[in-house]
């Protein structure tokens, strides 16, 4: 099925750009400051979510 | 005081015309429908006619409001003292209009507010246009068609509708808002009134659910979630200090990700107004709550003279609509402090919250920058110390339909529009503040990211679907991972694709 459902008549969209290699590799996100930066920041969206479970406990809101 | 049916109906007519550019008339009208106690949500809605130079409102007299339908059906109906179960509905002009309603300019439309037979609580669904005080606010809102009379009228709001005291608190009274935005703006279901109190019966309850004595914050979620939303729970800084704080980056000695510093991602924003104006972005219209009350952050403003300070707007139940918040951590009123967490009422198809497609859209703007050339627009805005982000949620075909609007290269539009896209986008846009301030497009580069990506760190990195940086833009299809590069002569500013006015997609 490379070629789609129906080879007959099947004109292909011009596709813009040019093909490419793995940009996070280009990037070297696999850097590990990047990543440990990059897992602090999700490590602080999780604790602010998990202390607004702690904060709204026993709340009534009127 | 309860209203006899003959006062609240007495006659026959469809309707009536006031001119309340006659003295006193705006006066007499509030006094009737508060039956002399005291409704700030009323006297809000005049304050903002006011502003708008209204002239005329057209009172319905026999609005058959499905809400207050709803609501007299389970509660209302049932007391002992019958309550009337049609409202009355004003349409505010700021024309003259004709007593037999032969025209109805839409142009000269404000909106209109549903008047229930409840004397101190008489506000019930509300769409009233912002006050001019808005112009140029980021807004959520919607737009309605109704027809008056003949007429086709259209309005342009924010949803409101004050609680009861009774069968309506205000947790249900800014669901309703939330949901009946949701409604207009992202085609949920229509939620009725009672069916968000029932809603929220289940979760933890706390004190009697009817007459209800508030809402814990868990019946609240479960509620939303029964109606179709999927919300997202999150801390907000307490003080100016924490605040401060929750924006700080870490010193860079004790992290140091590039050996120029150019490149710094900076750390997750999590301000109290970084994380509200994100969902503000995205037309979630954000639900705040402090240890007793609940209200609805509708807008905010950028100073253009000082730019990171922010002004917000509340709907606020008990209150009225469109109140300017002077400062969220200098409360006057017990009711409002502090503002200590925020239910973000995310759409199910979208399973990353604004603040980690964030962290994932700053990583992958941190390893462009190493690799930037001195003269890419978001390598220069990042060496002045002027590079910032802007986050928002939007419908992939509103943004693909905005694009030329913006001004985005024809080409990179091409590289955009012909890709295989999840129905919602996470865009985390690289803003330069300098452009900003100017009032000038701000937008260096900007990160598409899967909305329906997986929420742990590896993966959510992988759910980037394109990313434009200042010469390159990449592509990542998504079942073959075929990647394309777009090359870039001259990479400049282009102008947000937030959704709402002043962006693209549902107003």
């Amino acid at each position: 099925m490379a070629d789609g459902p129906v080879r007959a008549g099947r004109r292909r969209i011009v596709e813009p750009g040019e093909p490419a290699g793995d940009l996070a590799a280009r990037l070297h996100l696999d850097d590990p400051a990047l990543q440990r930066r990059y897992r602090a920041d999700l490590d602080r969206v999780r604790d602010a979510e998990l202390r607004a479970e702690v904060d709204t406990e026993g709340l009534r809101l009127h | 005081m309860t209203w006899s049916f003959l006062a609240w109906s007495p006659d026959d007519s469809a309707g009536a015309v006031y001119d309340v550019t006659v003295p006193g008339v705006w006066e007499e009208l509030v006094a009737f429908y508060a039956a002399g106690d005291r409704s700030r949500p009323l006297e809000r809605i005049v304050t903002i006619a006011r502003e708008h130079g209204v002239r005329s409102v057209v009172v319905e007299q026999r609005h058959l409001d499905p809400d207050w339908r709803s609501e007299h059906a389970a509660f209302h109906g049932q007391l002992f003292r019958r309550r009337p179960s049609v409202c009355h509905r004003w349409h505010l002009f700021t024309d003259d209009v004709p007593a037999d309603l032969s025209r109805l300019r839409p142009e000269a439309y404000r909106g209109y507010a549903v008047l229930r037979p409840l004397p101190s609580t008489p506000v019930g669904r509300t769409m009233i246009a912002p006050p001019p005080g808005l112009d140029g606010a980021v807004r959520c809102e919607a737009t309605e068609r109704l027809s008056l009379f003949g007429h086709p009228l259209w309005i342009t709001a924010m949803p409101f509708l004050s609680q009861d005291a009774e069968y309506l608190r205000c947790a249900h009274a800014v669901l309703w808002m939330v949901l009946r935005h949701a409604h207009l703006a992202h085609g949920l279901p229509r939620h009725l009134t009672a069916q968000v109190h029932d809603a929220a019966l289940g979760g933890v309850i706390v004190g009697r659910q009817v007459p209800s004595e508030g809402l814990s914050v868990q019946q609240m979620l479960a509620g939303a979630t029964q109606l179709g939303l999927s919300p997202g729970l999150m801390h907000l800084p307490v003080t100016p200090d924490e605040d401060a704080a929750a924006d700080a980056a870490p010193d860079p000695a004790d992290a140091p990700v590039d050996a120029d510093g150019r490149a710094d991602p900076q750390t997750g924003r999590l301000s109290l107004r970084a994380v509200l104006c994100r969902y503000v972005n995205s037309q979630l219209p954000p639900l705040v709550i402090s240890s007793s009350h609940a209200w609805v952050v509708v807008a905010y403003r950028r100073d253009p003279a000082q730019d990171r300070r922010v002004t917000l707007w509340r709907h606020d139940d008990a209150r009225g609509p469109y109140l300017e918040v002077d400062d969220p951590f200098a409360e006057a009123e017990d009711a409002h402090r502090p503002w200590q967490t925020a239910i973000l009422p995310l759409l199910p198809a979208i399973y990353v919250t604004a603040e980690r497609a964030e962290a994932a859209g700053r990583l992958w703007f941190a390893g462009y920058l190493r690799r930037a050339a001195d003269d890419e627009p978001v390598a220069h805005a990042a060496a002045a110390g002027e590079l910032t982000f802007r986050t928002y949620a939007v419908r992939s075909d509103a943004f693909l339909e905005g694009l030329a609007a913006r001004g985005v290269d024809p080409a990179l539009a091409d590289l955009y529009r012909l890709a295989a896209l999840p129905e919602h986008l996470w865009v985390v846009e690289a803003v330069d503040r300098a452009e900003r301030r100017a009032g000038r497009p701000d937008v260096v580069g900007e990160a598409l990211l899967d909305a329906t990506s997986s929420t742990h760190h590896e993966p959510l990195q992988e759910g980037l679907v394109a990313l434009h940086g200042g010469r390159l833009a990449h592509r990542v299809g998504p079942d073959h991972g075929t990647r394309r590069d777009l090359h870039l002569a001259d990479p400049g500013h282009y102008r947000t694709g937030r959704p709402g006015r002043g962006g693209v997609g549902p107003s």
